[in-house]
């Protein structure tokens, strides 16, 4: 009964089968790993040139080459290995075997995934071993790294059983491709045409779908892939209900793959499709991807989207609308190798015009659907402010991220839950709604020198998610409302402990063990600082409180339900005890001999260094000072030797905050050396690398 | 036993295989002959369950054949385009063989291999397409199988290959009761083979017969007579072909051979000769009777009428 399922055999057979891609695979996926600890453990030999720091070790940020998982390897596998039932004569063998389709199936299905499994798992734990024996440098953060290994997986598995789905369907090479990039990805192209379209035209949707799976982010395989689309900053490798949902995903394909290879005919081999109705949905679906660019074009001619704004445009939708049409016929002639079939496909570009007009006609009902839904106060049950992602923006040729209400903030994920259901707010939410879609209905952007925030609208039957412009009166009215509550309050009181919720700590320029003792001083003495305070080093966005230049940065990241998030905590005097623990720690004579040292060669060494000095005082605009240490003049290197004089003081002398000590109060830290590009940087055009080194 | 019974297949709206209705017994070897499209490895296909008829039924040993893993597990077939799995040799193959059938005889395995002289440990793909051949039959027949399927695999080889793989069919089929079906599109590959034929033609089975039967019930004579005659005068004798050289007569009969000789004796004939037919002749002359010329069935394959007398 057991082969009625699965033959060991002939599984035993299939992992034979696929030796060589298997470990060749498993070869590439592993030296990809291992380069990132290598070098980390080269700097950490050479000490000369390692600056002891806290590094968070991922899975995902320090191997790039783990994509290749199911960018590569899973496909080449599932080719390899079903690509009998291409070839009349294997299928014909496969058929004519003493094995049931089902139990062939998932006999080698199962062979595929154990080369997965046995990659990913060779791949990342030899990188692992080394970073656990570089453990007193880094923290590992364990469940981020189980996490992006079950993403890693599940999108591995996903790819496989789409492969797999599209080879039940169809019997040649370049059919199995196409299908399979089809069932992949154009269900959420399409949802991602559509909410992207909604967006741009009406700003304020804001790409909060009703159901939560239909979120980009749920489906790590394509939300990878069209993260290049939607310019996000983020990784999907982190967020567990995306591995989940995509886990889900790919037994459902693989159950679908499982029931048409059981009922796949042998005939079918070498030909691009079972039947004709199969042929001509390939076909559209094919030309209907390319139909989504004129049909993006024609709703934002509709409604006006100031993107659409050259006449050039119109031209562009006849062009592109041409191009669907040789697709279509393209898909044809290259399938069935036939001019003769081109003819009969004519008939059925008529569905094609019905699916592009349906497209369009959906987003249109939509768009005055949600223009026509203003509920007024006594309509609102209550209202939440959520997250948004980040968005990439472009301004005078340079690119930034700009999010007021990042969703990968702790704080604002926890923060979303509160209800609202104070009168002054459901009014401000109400007009603040109404006048959004006034300046919309007029052609203008919903808020002018204002915030836009994203709200959950709890009305009677049902929720609606929202843009709204925000004043900063209106910003304020929201944080008196929220500080009042106590949930609120506790959010902006409580941080994890280390290890809670897979919590780890980095802060800037401090090793691991320093950088947790830092944190939990932090943690004893936080609950003694006022609210207002509070909230403003831990980043809390409602007030104008934000430190656009954040002198000493503390990143707790940790795991909020399914989701990898963080808070970006701004240690400054109001802790003075953790200030002073700070300054020490990251003031050791070493360091501070490294920049001598490096000062003192820098016009012989090859290396380019530049020393950053950081004031104090983030409202000075010349706040930051950059020093090229190659080029600086006699005077500017007397001034950072005598800086380092003063801060080796430090190191002798108890800090006092109030004591009037001139030099300290201007420069809490210099920084040298290796830093991420962030946004904070000034230099996002050309982006340098830095040698960074806090004091 | 292998049962067809009303068995169509369509391709799309093509109809390959028309109402196929044929018993071949279990210890038999049957030869299917026919064009090439005629539909014979389709029926093969069917035979083995690899395709499914729309119509009709396919049964080997009183059961469904398609989608049987039981009844399959006594089924080998040799397909007419072999497969092998890529860069493998003999060796690697057989692994594969025994990983789906589980009664894999690996000793006749190497005890063919030797037999055949094929190095085991040489990339298949170095090997010409007549030891593939052989190569594949070697695992068919080292799969001990009870129906052996062969779709145009004799066609092509040499005497020695060909005899070789006949007398370990034969073994088979003596010792444990096997049967093979084998198709060809010539009739002289399988006339010492088979004791069964069968003809196929425009996916319709034409004929279908024990190979003694043909041979004996349809036979050709000589005959002469001192006085003028023609057809008439044997218009009691079941006469497939006739042709009359002055006063010789080239005669093909079907009938009981030895009570036909008697009646003819009786008639006084300066001349009776009977000669034996060639089984290619045999389906010529009982195509014709059927209203078909032999040569459209088997294309070019049989020799014109003047090389037949």
């Amino acid at each position: 009964m057991k082969k009625i399922f699965f033959s060991f055999s002939v599984y035993r057979d299939a992992f034979r089968q696929l030796r060589t891609i298997g470990i060749v695979g498993t070869c590439i996926l592993t030296l990809g790993a291992l380069v990132s600890p290598l070098l980390f453990l080269g700097e950490t030999i050479n000490k000369n040139n390692v600056i002891d720091y806290a590094k968070n070790v991922t899975l995902y940020d320090d191997n790039i080459t783990i994509v290749i998982s199911f960018i590569a390897f899973a496909p080449f596998l599932t080719l390899y290995l079903f690509h009998f039932q291409n070839k009349r004569g294997s299928s014909d063998i496969y058929h004519s075997f003493p094995i049931r389709r089902i139990s062939l199936f998932f006999s080698f299905w199962g062979a595929i995934v154990t080369w997965i499994v046995i990659a990913l798992l060779i791949s990342n734990s030899i990188p692992m071993v080394i970073w656990l024996s570089l453990s007193k440098h880094c923290s590992i953060h364990v469940f981020g790294v189980l996490v992006t290994l079950l993403n890693m997986f599940a999108s591995s598995v996903l790819v496989s059983a789409a492969i797999a789905l599209a080879m039940s369907l169809t019997g040649t090479l370049f059919s199995n491709i196409v299908v399979s990039l089809l069932i992949l990805f154009l269900p959420r192209l399409i949802i991602l045409a559509f909410t992207m379209l909604l967006d741009s035209s009406l700003p304020i949707t804001n790409g909060i779908p009703v159901i939560s799976v239909l979120s980009s982010s749920y489906n790590v395989v394509t939300d990878f892939c069209f993260s290049v689309i939607h310019m996000r900053k983020d990784t999907p490798f982190t967020f567990a209900g995306g591995g989940i949902y995509t886990l889900v995903l790919a037994v459902i394909y693989i159950g679908f793959a499982a029931y048409l290879f059981h009922h796949r005919k042998s005939e079918n081999a070498e030909r691009s499709a079972g039947n004709q109705i199969a042929q001509t949905i390939y076909r559209l679906s094919c030309a209907m991807i390319v139909c989504l660019f004129p049909c993006y074009f024609i709703v934002s001619y509709y409604f006006k989207n100031p993107f659409f704004t050259n006449s050039g445009s119109l031209i562009s939708i006849v062009l592109l609308y041409l191009l669907a049409v040789l697709v279509y016929f393209l898909f044809e002639l290259i399938t069935m190798h036939k001019w003769k079939k081109l003819a009969s496909a004519i008939p059925a570009l008529g569905i094609l015009v019905l699916m592009n007009l349906a497209f369009i006609f959906s987003v249109i009902s939509v768009y005055d659907h949600t223009l026509h839904t203003v509920p007024v106060p006594d309509e609102i049950r209550s209202v939440r402010l959520l997250p948004t992602p980040d968005q990439l923006y472009q301004s005078d040729n340079s690119l930034y991220y700009e999010n007021s209400y990042d969703e990968n903030n702790t704080l604002f994920l926890k923060q979303s839950g509160i209800k609202l259901k104070d009168p002054v707010i459901l009014k401000m939410i109400s007009d603040q709604l109404s006048s959004s879609i006034f300046m919309i209905r007029k052609g203008y952007p919903i808020a002018y020198d204002a915030v836009e925030a994203s709200f959950a609208i709890e009305l009677s039957d049902k929720t609606i998610y929202r843009n709204i412009g925000l004043s900063k009166l209106d910003e304020q009215l929201l944080y008196e409302c929220l500080s009042k509550k106590k949930e609120f309050r506790d959010i902006y009181t409580y941080l994890p402990d280390i290890g809670e919720n897979a919590a780890s700590v980095k802060i800037d320029g401090l090793n691991k063990a320093d950088s947790e003792k830092v944190y939990r001083q932090l943690q004893e003495e936080l609950p003694d600082v006022k609210f207002e305070e509070r909230y403003k080093m831990m980043g809390g966005s409602l007030k104008e409180s934000k430190q656009e230049n954040p002198s000493i940065h503390i990143s707790i990241s940790s795991y909020y339900g399914l989701k990898q998030t963080s808070i970006d905590f701004n240690l400054s005097k109001a802790v003075p005890k953790t200030y002073q623990l700070f300054i020490s720690k990251v003031n050791r004579d070493e360091n501070l001999m490294k920049i001598r040292d490096t000062l003192n060669s820098a016009s012989k060494s090859m290396v380019k260094s530049t020393l950053y000095v950081f004031h104090s005082d983030p409202k000075d605009e010349h706040s930051i000072a950059k020093y090229d240490l190659d080029s600086l003049s006699a005077k500017e290197a007397a001034y950072i030797n005598k800086l380092i004089d003063a801060l080796q003081l430090v190191k002798k002398k108890p800090f006092q905050i109030n004591k009037k000590v001139t030099r300290l109060e201007l420069i809490p830290h210099i920084i040298t050396g290796k830093a991420q590009i962030t946004k904070y940087d000034y230099d996002y055009e050309n982006p340098v690398i830095y040698y960074m080194n806090q004091i | 036993m292998i049962q067809a019974t009303d068995l169509s297949k369509y391709f799309g709206s093509f109809p390959a295989l028309k109402q196929i209705t044929c018993n071949i017994p279990k210890g038999s070897i049957c030869g299917l002959v026919g064009s090439n499209g005629a539909g014979k490895s389709t029926l093969l296909r069917l035979m083995t369950g690899i395709y499914q008829g729309e119509t009709g039924s396919m049964k080997i040993e009183n059961q469904p054949v398609y989608n049987n893993a039981l009844i399959k597990s006594k089924i080998a077939f040799v397909p007419d385009a072999l497969y092998f799995l890529p860069g493998s040799n003999m060796l690697r193959m057989a692994k594969f063989y025994r990983a789906f059938y589980p009664d894999f005889d690996t000793a006749r395995f190497e005890q063919l291999s030797k037999l055949f002289d094929l190095n085991t440990k040489r990339p298949l793909n170095t090997f010409s397409k007549g030891m593939r051949r052989q190569a594949a039959a070697i695992l068919t027949l080292s799969a001990r199988p009870l129906y052996m399927f062969f779709d145009e695999t004799f066609d092509g080889w040499d005497p020695i290959v060909r005899n070789l793989v006949k007398r370990l069919i034969y073994d088979d089929v003596i010792e444990r009761k096997a049967t093979a079906v084998i198709t060809s599109h010539s009739l002289r590959e399988l006339e010492d083979l088979c004791d069964r034929l069968a003809l196929i033609h425009k996916g319709r089975l034409e004929l279908e017969s024990d190979i003694q039967n043909l041979k004996t019930s349809l036979f050709k004579i000589q005959i002469a007579f001192s006085d003028e005659y023609d057809k008439s005068r044997f218009e009691q004798i079941d006469i497939l072909h006739y042709s009359q050289n002055g006063s010789v007569a080239k005669i093909i009969i079907r009938g009981d051979r030895d009570k036909i000789l008697q009646m003819l004796r009786k008639m006084n004939p300066l001349l009776l000769d009977t000669i034996s037919l060639s089984l290619e002749e045999i389906f010529t002359y009982e195509m014709e009777s059927f209203g078909y010329l032999f040569s459209d069935i088997i294309g070019g394959s049989h020799r014109n009428e003047e090389d037949i007398f």
